[in-house]
């Protein structure tokens, strides 16, 4: 399961699971099931994220064997 | 248009159609559902263009996938193993109906596989499978 840093990452740039969401074009459940690693997002959706957040994808996202 | 006023709309949309068309098969009327079907997907498809918002996103259509395929799974074999017993269990004198009944289901499990069939090679195609 590919895990995240979503939560920190949003608190740092103060961006709620809505406005993410819209800026994203997915629904906040979806934002909210990727947060609580419920859900492995799309590549598009992950580079989208990471674009949002300006910083690489492997910032935001990571496996277990990572940590 | 807002994505709850898409879906409320929809709702109603339905709940009028399905009105119409008990009214109309009622009525022996065959002519008037088509028209209101297709009058329907029109109007669904025209508002559809004007939401503003997410309709469905990955991962409502990641679900959704998941969803038809359990119910595929679940359906054939029922489907099937009803079919083999109708078959089975009906004779060909009083109940020669029961018979041709499971004919019947088996065709329609025959169905349901080459419609699967031609749908997976649509798609493993599509994604890249099997090119050269």
């Amino acid at each position: 399961m590919i895990k995240n840093n979503m939560k920190v990452l949003r608190a740092k740039n103060n961006v709620t699971q809505e406005e993410l969401a819209d800026r994203v074009g997915v629904t906040r459940q979806t934002i909210l099931a990727i947060e609580k690693n419920k859900y492995s997002p799309s590549l598009k959706l992950a580079f989208d994220i990471a674009k949002i957040f300006n910083v690489g994808i492997e910032e935001v996202f990571y496996t277990n064997e990572e940590k | 248009m807002k994505v709850e006023t898409y879906k409320n709309i929809k709702k109603v949309m339905a709940l009028t159609l399905a009105f119409v068309l008990v009214y109309a098969f009622s009525q022996g009327s065959y002519l008037l559902p088509l028209l209101v079907i297709g009058l329907y997907m029109a109007i669904i498809s025209l508002l559809k263009t004007r939401v503003d918002g997410v309709l469905a996103d990955e991962r409502q259509v990641s679900v959704s996938e998941k969803a038809s395929q359990v119910s595929f799974q679940i359906l054939m074999p029922m489907l099937a193993l009803t079919a083999a017993m109708l078959y089975i269990g009906g004779g060909n004198g009083e109940f020669y109906y029961i018979k041709a009944l499971g004919i019947v289901l088996s065709y329609i499990v025959c169905l349901g596989l080459i419609i699967y069939l031609l749908t997976y090679w649509y798609f493993d195609r599509k994604s890249g499978g099997r090119s050269k």
